[in-house]
Order: structure tokens, then C-alpha cells, then sequence
């Protein structure tokens, strides 16, 4: 009986944890709904396998394998890569209260422009910034999730925050111009 | 003093700006980009950059996995949890997402825990005492128990000698002689 508000509990806590980081890594709608759906199906299979308040870990590495098999398993022929606004929401423009449309297309234009730029940087720094910046998890939480040594996932994350300064250069000069 | 050097835009000072801009460095760090902030433009001019994107990253949030295909999900992965009852899911989610409730029953119970020892603890004597004072206090025990046994006989004598001969067997006797003196003027 206690399996089940095991089980409910942590899919309500993880779910968009979960979507998030499917969707950040595999750059496609569909692609990530099977990986969620994948991962609550794993969290059922080993439900009393782990403690419930360090699942948060044992979660997101599991998301992480089953993102990198996808990535492994895809092929350019079954590529179905979308514009990333097509697969998004627009979850930056919800957090704005601004009525004014010109500041509600700005944001979401930023928005866009930053999470395509997230979409572009190498896998190994994305999952580290997504899981940081997006995901608010802790140096030693992403260590255990990612299997890497502390010390390499805060140069990632370095790393990844100047590639984004990069790729958010470019679109700034455009819109002074 | 510091040295001009240290106000120069190199990889370490760029790598601490980053940090100041994404609000994770440490107090040291913050005070020397600000103080090289303001000593070189273009320390300044590439912190409040840093510090434009990080604000931009700071408002993304997690996307929203919809109830539906969440529901989808466990129609068709889980058709028994369908039914499953909600008030232990309740109490899991109320102690456990929430992490003030968590923190507050955990005070709770280690305020309850501490006080229930604090009061229950036995008292404990350390004082040892002397030879002389055990001698003293046998002494002293046997002769108010010396004091009482003389009481008690006392109390046995009276009861014998005064109270059962005066007080109870003698209207007892006077009492039977009376029914007999009664008893014999009727047979007369």
C-alpha cells in the first residue's frame, strides 16, 4: 500500500524535473515524453529499492542514461528536430505579469533566444548548467547524478555559462542594431 | 597595496566575474571584482553583461509536464493506481514536499524528547558518607525503632489491662446479668 503513495508522491515531486531535463537534452518534444514516461516506469520497477528522500539522485541519473541512449540510438534519417519554440512553453513570459505586448514579445523573444542558445552547447555542459541553473539542484547532487568529480562540474559549469555569454553576444548586438 | 595587476581583465578575474554575476562567489571574491569594478571599465562593462544573462537564466523555470499525459501515463502503465487512496499520499506530500513542516515536527520532537529526559532523569547522590556516620545513623535508627517498640507495648498493656477488663468486659458482664435477673423473674 505504501509503495503506491511512494510512487505518487515522488512522480508529482519529479515529474517536470524529469521533462525538463529530457527536454533540455533531447532537443525534441516526443523524444522526451517517452523518456519521462520510461523513467516512471523505472521509479515503479525499483520503488522499494530506494530511500525516497535521496530519490532525487537515483531520478535524474536514470533520466540522464536513458536521454543519453536516445541521443545514441538516433539516427539522422529519424531526426525530428523542431524549432525550439515549437517545444517549449512559454514558461518565461508566464512569470512575467507585464501586460504591455511589446514587454510580454520581448521576454519571450530572450527567452527563446536563451534556451536556444542552452540547446546549442556541447551535451556534457548542458546537463551540468540545466541541472544548476534550471533544475536548482547542488555541486554534490549533480557530482552523484552525473558521475563526475565535484571539481569537474564546476569548470562545466563555467564553461557552459561562458558559452552562453557567447552565443548571447551575437543576438544582443543584433537587437541594438 | 594593490597592484595594478590585479585590476587586468585575465581569465581568473573573468572566471570570478562570473560567479559575482551569477551570484555563487564568495565574499572575498565579490569585494575584488567590485573594487576592480570600478577601477577598470571593462571588468565593469563585462560583469554587467555576466550579469545580464544570469539574470535571463534566472527566470526559466522548469517546463510543466501536463496532468494529462501524466494521467495517460498511469491509465496505461498502472491501471491499479487509478483507485489508490489519497489521504497517505496527502500526508507524504505535506510532510516531505514542504520542507518547514518537515523542519518543524523534527524541532517538535527533539524539544518533546529533551524535556521528557530533562524531567525523568533520576537524581543522583554523590555524597559518600563516613564510617562514623553510618555508625551514627545505625545508632539513631535502632533507638527510634527502640522508641516505637516501646510505644506499641505500651499501647498492649493499656488495651489489656484498661480498655478490654473496664471498658468491655465488665458492661458486657453487667449486660448478661441483667438479661439473667430478667430472665429469672419470668419464670417466677
Amino acid at each position: 500500500m505504501f509503495a503506491e503513495q511512494r510512487y505518487r508522491f515522488l512522480i508529482q515531486q519529479y515529474k517536470n524535473k524529469i521533462y525538463t531535463y529530457s527536454l533540455y537534452m533531447l532537443k525534441n518534444r516526443m523524444d522526451a515524453d517517452d523518456v519521462t514516461q520510461e523513467v516512471m516506469i523505472r521509479i515503479w520497477q525499483n520503488i522499494d529499492k530506494f530511500n525516497i528522500l535521496a530519490a532525487k539522485t537515483w531520478i535524474i541519473k536514470t533520466t540522464n542514461n536513458l536521454c543519453i541512449d536516445f541521443l545514441r540510438r538516433r539516427t539522422v534519417a529519424v531526426k525530428r528536430e523542431l524549432e525550439i519554440d515549437e517545444f517549449f512553453e512559454d514558461t518565461y513570459s508566464k512569470n512575467h505579469d507585464s501586460e504591455n505586448p511589446y514587454l510580454i514579445t520581448h521576454f519571450k523573444m530572450i527567452a527563446s533566444k536563451v534556451k536556444e542558445a542552452i540547446q546549442r552547447m556541447p551535451e556534457n555542459l548542458r546537463s551540468v548548467f540545466v541541472l544548476y541553473e534550471i533544475e536548482e539542484m547542488k555541486y554534490k547532487e549533480i557530482s552523484m547524478a552525473l558521475d563526475l568529480p565535484i571539481n569537474s562540474v564546476k569548470v562545466y559549469l563555467l564553461r557552459a555559462r561562458k558559452k552562453l555569454q557567447e552565443e548571447l553576444k551575437e543576438y544582443g548586438q543584433q537587437e541594438i542594431v | 597595496m594593490v597592484s595594478k595587476k590585479s585590476y587586468e581583465l585575465n581569465e581568473e578575474m573573468l572566471n570570478k566575474i562570473i560567479s559575482v554575476a551569477y551570484g555563487d562567489a564568495t565574499l572575498k571574491d565579490e569585494f575584488i571584482v567590485l573594487r576592480a569594478a570600478k577601477q577598470n571599465p571593462e571588468i565593469s562593462k563585462a560583469l554587467n553583461s555576466y550579469k545580464q544573462t544570469a539574470k535571463e537564466v534566472n527566470v526559466l523555470r522548469e517546463e510543466e509536464y501536463s496532468d494529462d499525459l501524466l494521467r495517460n501515463v498511469v491509465r496505461k502503465n498502472f491501471p491499479a493506481l487509478k483507485n489508490a487512496t489519497s489521504f497517505l499520499f496527502d500526508f507524504y506530500s505535506m510532510v516531505f514536499s514542504r520542507p518547514i513542516i518537515s523542519a518543524l515536527t523534527t524541532i517538535i520532537l527533539i524539544i518533546t524528547i529533551v524535556t521528557t529526559l530533562i524531567i525523568n532523569k533520576p537524581v543522583q547522590y554523590n555524597y559518600k558518607y563516613s564510617e562514623t556516620e553510618i555508625i551514627n545513623a545505625d545508632k539513631q535508627a535502632r533507638q527510634a525503632l527502640a522508641i516505637v517498640g516501646r510505644f506499641f507495648k505500651q499501647t498492649q498493656s493499656t488495651l489489656e489491662n484498661e480498655i478490654m477488663g473496664e471498658r468491655v468486659a465488665k458492661p458486657i458482664n453487667e449486660g448478661i446479668g441483667i438479661v439473667n435477673n430478667i430472665l429469672e423473674g419470668e419464670t417466677k
